[in-house]
């Protein structure tokens, strides 16, 4: 008896047949994908075109182990509408604070001078470099042309 | 005797107290303790919630006694930068976030859907005790170490102060759970416990407002967990995350704590609007004016409030570019807003208004949370949002909806339902006194803040400069007829447990599918699978019985 | 957590009958499918967790591209690589224990399910390697860091964000292996059948999310 509230999508998730072979196949993918990431990353490209490159890779094979072996290719479209809208969220913050530090006046961000060595040895124990008295002052030495 | 259940089954003459009911069935401490019933889960939270409320109200009234005098009056400055924080915390994390849908949400909504329980009943005890945990985590935190930094926690303060930030900051996280697991458990109900025929656009507005809130909490809750853990773990290991001195970013963490933290007032609001859509149709004697753009209005709410975060963020050094969008979309949310309360304006036009107290607060609610959304959308302004921000304009604004939405919502809510879950009614002349008490106090307390803030007045400050300690005195009396108005609900909602007029299944003549069970009703709730014949908030075709409403005094 | 296995009696095929259905649950396939979807719901709030740490490495990496690639090549890719592997190939087993539970083959799915524990076990003893390294070389998070090799600025907070974010993948891939476990203890008890798998389905879905997180992070933090 089907149930009331939800007559197609339960049944669509119960009766699909997965041969495991399908599975091994999705496994022998991923494995190549991921050896194919690692080639990707010896080549010579700007730093840009790494991040790129690695996560679209990421994200096929992401979009594999979610629809295969989580089975959501056959599953209740609740079920994909909920991870499909998580992870359109995550792009939200993701931008919004992408599109902010990279427009933001840049002489507010994050920058530090390189670690003196010898200074390290002298900080307090414990104490952030703020709030001690000798240490790599934020204000202190250039960073960058801006 | 096999028929369902109808819609207009009749009580018999006179009201009945059942004699079997989810209070009595089952009266060890362990049958409490350990329950699975949605209804019983529901008390309990009112219990700590309303406990909470207390604490929180009188860390409000340190806070208030302290400011009646620009210099120091009470306590010291430490102590009143503790006070504040303990205020925000104890009366957002667990008065505001849980009381709606811990309390309405679970007592009511498996009866809207005409379903027996939530989709996972332990699961639902669980979010119960995973609360009391984080709460109790979370004050032990704050009473020994006592945090200072408000409840906000921004850094690099909240990572470099030497007060006890970890547990609270754990205990947060822990609460965070609690509201996570609630979410959950509601989403799936909706889902997949509606009774025959009760397809999405006949569950009733509370339903929705509850599905919009839960959707809420699921997506945004999590982000705060991982911001807490990162506060803790900086200010436990030193890692420098946020920390400027170090590298760190001190707006990436506002970022990261405000994409939970606005969404979050739609969590505590949304609920509310719910309770509101549920009373006025059942004082008015009408049917709600707009169903559909109410329900769609709910999730648009939730869905916008997504984007908005940023404008906690406009004088804290974000990009121009983000403060302008986030500006912008900040002022959707007053569309969807506008659109409910137009709709319930539209629904009290030409109805039969009951004066109850909770018709006073929805009056209440109506008022402030127009005049509290129009502030809000004030401080959208970029432009205006730099005079602003950090003062008490701020303040007033989110009390206007934290306390004088929601708050009446609760209020509302908890007048409304009282005779449902407790079979009992309330003395409405004592009721009608405390909400004029709190809709005045509430006044008196928070318009003064309006105009303090905009003359300059910062906020979280321990003194002040002696032109605003008239207004400052005025918000003082005001909150002290607030906390006497809450004293009076408080008195007689306790006693009428206990001698309060029996109320019937159904005193107020409401058209609302929980007002078809027993009052208080069994642990069943339905005997059979419930047919409901008539859509939510139907008051066309009222039968004869119900139409004539008394009074319990 | 239905009832105890205890009360259930054996079936002819040789696993226990499935629970009885909650009370307030029409149909079998109704409650399976709010099992299914609570789920991914919980799901949905673990990418959301761990996005916060996401959008600190894209922060961090804008900020100091030069230390997080500096930092990257003292990562071991050959370990991560390993690592990655491993998740993967234990994904395929709890897939499979998931396919065999459906199935009532109980034994099977234990086998299944203990092999992707150990790779987990597994997994964490790689990590306990790479971590110990970073002990050894001073490469730590924030006010902790003595890695004169990293010579950009940036280096505490590469650390900061590879600790925090390989950390927290690290407990629940703890959590993981528990409810795997678990779940392969009451396949040993027979419990699962064509009427009843959602714990195997739930466990394993979970798992999978581990993997998933880890898909983004080795690539993010040893390659590019």
């Amino acid at each position: 008896m089907a149930s009331l509230t939800h007559p197609a999508g339960a049944q669509a998730h119960a009766k699909h047949e997965t041969s495991p072979w399908r599975l091994v196949l999705n496994w022998l993918v991923l494995c190549g994908l991921t050896f194919a990431t690692f080639g990707l990353s010896t080549l010579n490209m700007s730093p840009g075109g790494h991040l790129a490159a690695a996560l679209c890779i990421s994200t096929l094979k992401v979009t594999l182990v979610v629809l295969i072996f989580m089975h959501l290719w056959h599953g209740e479209g609740s079920n994909r509408i909920v991870f499909v809208t998580s992870f359109l969220f995550l792009l939200v913050l993701m931008f919004f604070v992408m599109a902010d530090v990279s427009t933001r006046f840049t002489l507010t961000n994050s920058r530090i001078p390189p670690m003196p060595k010898v200074d390290q040895a002298m900080l307090p124990d414990g104490m952030p470099p703020a709030m001690s008295s000798g240490g790599p002052r934020r204000t202190s030495g250039p960073v960058g042309n801006e | 005797m096999t028929a369902p259940i109808t819609t207009t089954s009749m009580a018999p003459a006179g009201p009945v107290f059942p004699k079997k009911h989810y209070l009595n069935d089952g009266t060890t401490v362990r049958s409490w303790l350990l329950t699975h019933d949605h209804k019983r889960i529901a008390i309990l939270y009112l219990i700590s919630v309303l406990i909470a409320l207390f604490l929180g109200g009188v860390f409000a009234m340190v806070i208030r006694l302290e400011l009646l005098t620009p210099g120091p009056t009470l306590i010291e400055a430490l102590t009143y930068n503790r006070m504040f924080t303990l205020h925000g915390l104890v009366m957002i994390f667990m008065f505001m976030i849980p009381a709606i849908p811990g309390v309405f949400g679970n007592f009511f909504l498996p009866i809207m859907l005409g379903a027996k329980d939530v989709a996972f009943p332990k699961w639902n005890l669980t979010s119960y005790y995973v609360y009391l945990a984080g709460s109790a985590l979370m004050l032990w935190g704050l009473i020994t170490g006592g945090a200072d930094t408000g409840w906000t926690f921004y850094t690099p303060y909240s990572t470099t102060t030497t007060t006890n930030i970890a547990p609270v900051m754990l205990g947060v996280f822990v609460i965070g759970f609690s509201s996570i697991l609630t979410g959950l458990n509601f989403i799936v109900t909706i889902h997949t416990l509606r009774a025959p025929g009760v397809t999405w656009f006949k569950m009733p507005l509370f339903v929705w407002s509850i599905y919009a809130t839960s959707i809420i909490q699921v997506l945004a809750t999590p982000v705060l967990g991982l911001t807490t853990l990162l506060v803790a773990a900086e200010h436990t290991f030193g890692f420098g995350f946020f920390d400027p001195a170090r590298g760190g970013d001190p707006i990436l963490f506002q970022h990261l704590f405000w994409f939970y933290s606005h969404p979050a007032v739609y969590i505590m609001v949304l609920p509310a609007m719910g309770v509101i859509s549920e009373t006025i149709c059942a004082y008015s004697r009408k049917n709600i004016f707009g169903y559909k753009m109410i329900a769609m209005s709910s999730l648009g709410i939730a869905f916008v409030g997504f984007f908005a975060w940023g404008h906690h963020l406009f004088t804290s050094g974000q990009s121009a570019f983000d403060a302008g969008a986030f500006g912008a979309i900040s002022m959707l949310v007053g569309v969807f807003t506008a659109i409910k309360v137009f709709n319930w304006v539209g629904t009290l036009y030409k109805g039969s208004i009951v004066f109850t107290a909770p018709f006073a607060y929805i009056c209440g609610f109506l008022f402030f949370l127009v005049f509290g959304g129009m502030t809000g959308v004030a401080l959208a302004t970029v432009s205006l949002d730099v005079h602003w921000q950090d003062t008490y304009f701020v303040v007033a604004h989110f009390h206007f909806i934290m306390v004088g939405a929601v708050m009446m919502g609760f209020l509302s809510g908890l007048h409304y339902w009282f005779p449902k879950m407790f079979g009992r009614k309330y003395p409405e002349n004592w009721a009608l006194l405390a909400a004029g008490l709190i809709v005045l106090g509430f006044n008196a307390t928070f318009i003064p803040q309006f105009l303090l803030g905009n003359a300059g007045m910062p906020r979280r400050y321990y003194e002040y400069p002696e032109r605003f300690a008239a207004l400052n005195v005025a918000s003082t009396a005001g909150a002290s007829l607030l906390a006497f108005g809450f004293v009076i609900i408080a008195i007689y909602l306790a006693v009428s447990l206990k001698y309060g007029e029996v109320a019937g299944r159904n005193p107020w003549g409401s058209r609302g599918y929980e007002w078809d069970v027993p009052s208080p009703p069994p642990t069943e709730n339905f005997d059979q699978v419930p047919v409901f014949t008539r859509g939510p908030h139907e008051y066309q075709d009222i039968p004869e019985e119900l139409a004539k409403v008394g009074h319990a005094i | 957590m239905q009832s105890s296995a205890t009360a259930r009696k054996v079936t002819a095929e040789g696993w226990l009958e499935p629970p009885p259905l909650p009370h307030h649950y029409d149909t079998v396939e109704n409650h399976q499918s709010a099992l299914r979807f609570g789920m991914w719901l919980f799901l949905g709030t673990e990418v959301l967790l761990f996005a916060g740490i996401f959008v600190g490495y894209f922060v961090f990496r804008a900020y100091f591209p030069e230390s997080f690639e500096q930092a990257a090549r003292h990562l071991s890719v050959k370990l991560g690589t390993a690592n990655t592997l491993l998740l993967l190939t234990s994904s395929l087993t709890v897939a499979l224990a998931h396919h065999n539970a459906e199935r009532g083959k109980n034994r099977n799915a234990f086998w299944l399910l203990m092999a992707s524990v150990v790779m987990g076990a597994g997994f964490l003893c790689i990590k306990a390697v790479e971590y110990a390294e970073k002990f050894r070389e001073g490469a730590l998070p924030g006010k902790h860091f003595r890695f004169s090799e990293i010579t950009a600025p940036g280096g505490p907070i590469f650390y900061v964000v590879y600790f925090f974010s390989t950390g927290l993948h690290a407990i629940h891939v703890v959590i993981g292996m528990s409810l795997l476990t678990w779940v392969a203890v009451r396949c040993w008890r027979k419990e699962f059948s064509p009427g009843y798998y959602a714990p195997v389905e739930n466990a394993g879905l979970y798992w999978h999310l581990v993997d998933l997180v880890w898909i983004f992070l080795y690539p993010l933090l040893y390659l590019v």
